[in-house]
């Protein structure tokens, strides 16, 4: 296969992705509801939504193992449930753990002929090297363009790709490579050596070309034997990023080709939406949230999960303002999106406690805390070998309290911008990496124990470094309100807001002030 | 001929916009595609644009009387980043007080600067320099 689009105003350039201006469509028979899946990597969940006063409400939600062997399996088993008006869960399914909850609002219609709208992250989600020239220009570019797609990155390539990388991407045998490299007109040194180093790769992962256009010829000759897809590059000028093109083409070949790869094809005829990644449709949800409700000033999402933690904000004074305080590097974009593959609760947990040691070591204010701080290296690796384990003792869970908090403030140290104080003769100046987020006000905690946990009893020990390790200031706020995904919503809500966008973004904020959707 | 690429910016601390701007607009006008990076740039933000860019040439300016010691290197670290052939000028107010030209011209030579001009300089014969050196060096499409 070769999908080529051609380059600058290719097919994929001018098209955005959902309903940006927040109206809500019916069903396609006039019902106003939805049922939203997200099948994740141990868990299938799905929540059946009404409209009701312009706001979306849960009617039930259901939830399953996820049947890696077949994935649809699970979809469609929850789907069914939600279907039929009672609580009943089939003696079958309930023997695999499937569970059926109302939700808070009383009546329940059925789910009837309901549409369903799906992501997923299973079996590894997305996962994508990204390969460019300079780490802080088009390699930069190209790792936060494949976030914003919902990807997870496997691994990144600057300059020159050598024999051994391109072995060492046949043995991650990725779903898609990123490569990018030069401004428009710009170098063609790298892409020249980088495409013919990837030609004798093994592997026939799809290869997305968002680098110098007028290497883009070069490229479709030399990578035949893939499956390519080519789009305006990610950086045409150093100072204009444009991740548009090369994010659609990511999507469009995972809902394609991938989804299909991970045995989800067979829900094209039963989901009204095509499956995407689930990150990528937070992402989107994360952007209309920060729209919707700007009484928030900026929103920030923290979904700590037991292998990565995965930060997103939107809707910031993100930019330097270019008189006092100077922008360096790709400016930074509307939507941020980072994972921290070091930093999670399970899985992640000794790499966690390894590279935050110092937060771990430092003083924890409410008592007991510093007690835990002690232990944290056995406890991560038994947590890395029983990764289904819950707080068995008030001392656990005091662990995973600061675990978490180890995670959460590493991830949005590492998610933030810096500034440096330049001393000129006539007075200070700040040099400006990244995004400013200094006046965030809202963050919400998502994923299992976050979600669970009582803010006042985590958010004192979430805090950040004001300083990195190379003296600059990280632009955090040093005053936040934290809000929790109560019910794990998060991807739900997500899912449902392709279909029903103000109205999930409303329920979502009722449900994170605490209110019931 | 693809037009000649060239990179501009004011190293260091230096905040001095106004020459800059200037230098953007008569080259641009002038056909060379200009890249600017405005003021306070440093040694390695330039190398980064002119690779990503495939620069022919870096056109440093300094005014605030740090140059010597902001540029010091430049050549080095160019060729240490796989751009040592690149062709590097260098203007503004190069040094504090009064120093005999061929004596700043020689200092930033030895850091391996191709060309030296102060704030008076004519650009209409740097552009010719420049025109001449890039396609001297015409290196093969980097
Ligand atoms: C305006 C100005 C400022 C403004 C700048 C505003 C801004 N954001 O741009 C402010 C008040 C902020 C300022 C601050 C300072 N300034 Co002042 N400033 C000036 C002034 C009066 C004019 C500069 C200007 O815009 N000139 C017009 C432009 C068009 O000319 P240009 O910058 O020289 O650029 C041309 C040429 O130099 C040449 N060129 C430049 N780069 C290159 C590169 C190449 C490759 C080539 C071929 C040519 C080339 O072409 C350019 C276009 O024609 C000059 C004095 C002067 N008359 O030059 C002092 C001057 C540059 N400043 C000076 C000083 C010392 C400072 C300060 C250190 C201290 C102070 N006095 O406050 C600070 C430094 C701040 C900092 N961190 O950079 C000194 C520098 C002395 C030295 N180098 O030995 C000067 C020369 C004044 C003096 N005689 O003392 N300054």
């Amino acid at each position: 296969m070769n999908n080529s689009s051609g380059g600058r105003g290719g097919h994929y350039s001018d098209r955005g992705h959902y309903n940006d201006r927040g109206n809500d469509r019916n069903g396609h028979n006039g019902t106003a509801e939805v049922i939203a899946v997200d099948v994740g990597s141990t868990w299938t969940k799905a929540g059946h939504f009404v409209l009701r006063d312009g706001r979306l409400s849960l009617v039930r939600r259901a939830s399953t193992p996820t049947t890696v062997e077949h994935l649809p399996t699970g979809v469609l088993e929850l789907v069914r449930i939600l279907r039929t008006a009672d609580n009943r869960v089939p003696a079958a399914a309930a023997n695999r753990g499937s569970t059926a909850v109302p939700g808070r609002s009383a009546e329940a219609p059925a789910g009837g002929a309901c549409p369903v709208v799906c992501s997923s992250s299973a079996k590894g989600g997305l996962s994508v090297v990204a390969v460019g020239i300079v780490p802080e220009l088009t390699l930069a570019m190209a790792r936060r363009t494949a976030l914003s797609a919902g990807a997870r990155i496997s691994r990144v390539f600057s300059y020159e790709l050598t024999e051994d990388d391109v072995r060492t991407i046949d043995q991650i045998n990725p779903d898609i490579i990123l490569l990018t490299g030069g401004t428009d007109g710009g170098n063609r040194q790298y892409v020249e050596h980088n495409s013919a180093l990837l030609a004798r790769l093994s592997a026939r992962p799809h290869i997305v070309y968002a680098g110098n256009r007028a290497m883009t010829d070069r490229v479709r000759e030399r990578l035949t034997a893939f499956p390519l897809a080519i789009a305006e590059n990610i950086l045409p000028e150093l100072d204009a990023p444009n991740p548009e093109p090369a994010r659609a083409a990511i999507r469009e070949i995972f809902i394609r080709s991938i989804t299909s790869g991970k045995g989800l094809d067979d829900l094209r005829q039963l989901t009204a939406e095509p499956v995407e990644p689930t990150p990528l449709v937070v992402y989107e949800f994360v952007g209309a949230l920060s729209r919707l409700e700007s009484e928030w000033g900026g929103i920030c999402v923290v979904d700590l999960g037991g292998a990565t933690t995965d930060v997103y904000t939107a809707g910031a004074q993100l930019q330097a303002d270019g008189q006092r305080v100077v922008q360096k590097g790709p400016p930074p974009p509307d939507v941020l999106r980072t994972v921290e593959g070091d930093l999670g609760m399970r899985v992640s947990a000794p790499a966690a406690v390894e590279s935050r040691r110092e937060f771990l070591s430092g003083p924890h204010s409410p008592a007991g805390i510093s007690r835990c701080a002690a232990g944290m290296s056995d406890y991560a690796a038994e947590l890395r070998a029983r990764p289904a384990h819950l707080p068995q003792s008030d001392a656990e869970h005091a662990r995973d309290r600061l675990l978490a908090a180890a995670c959460v403030t590493g991830a949005l140290e590492r998610h933030a911008g810096r500034q440096r104080e330049v001393y000129t003769p006539q007075g200070p100046v700040w040099v400006q990496t990244g995004s400013d987020l200094r006046e965030l006000r809202t963050f919400v905690g998502s994923g299992g124990f976050l979600a669970a946990e009582e803010p006042d009893a985590l958010t004192p020990l979430f805090r950040c470094a004001s300083l990195d390790e190379r003296g600059r200031t990280i632009l955090l706020p040093d005053r936040w309100r934290w809000l929790r995904d109560r019910d794990n919503l998060l991807p739900l809500l997500a899912n449902a807001a392709r279909r029903f966008q103000r109205a999930a973004c409303l329920a979502a904020a009722d449900h994170w002030k605490g209110g019931t959707p | 001929m693809r037009p000649c690429v060239i990179v501009l910016g004011v190293i260091g601390s230096d905040c001095h916009a106004v020459g800059n701007k200037i230098l953007e607009a008569f080259f641009s006008d002038r056909g060379f595609t200009v890249v600017n990076l405005g003021v306070m740039v440093s040694q390695d933000e330039f190398i980064d644009a002119a690779i990503e860019t495939g620069a022919s040439a870096v056109l440093v300016s300094s005014l605030y009387g740090h140059g010597e010691i902001d540029c010091a290197g430049f050549r080095d670290r160019c060729i240490e980043r796989g751009i040592g052939d690149i062709v590097l000028y260098v203007g503004g107010n190069l040094v504090i007080g009064k120093r005999e030209p061929a004596e700043i011209q020689q200092l930033y030579h030895s850091m391996g600067f191709d060309r030296v001009f102060g704030p008076d300089a004519d650009l209409d014969s740097v552009a010719e320099f420049l025109a001449a050196d890039c396609a001297a060096k015409a290196v093969p499409a980097r």
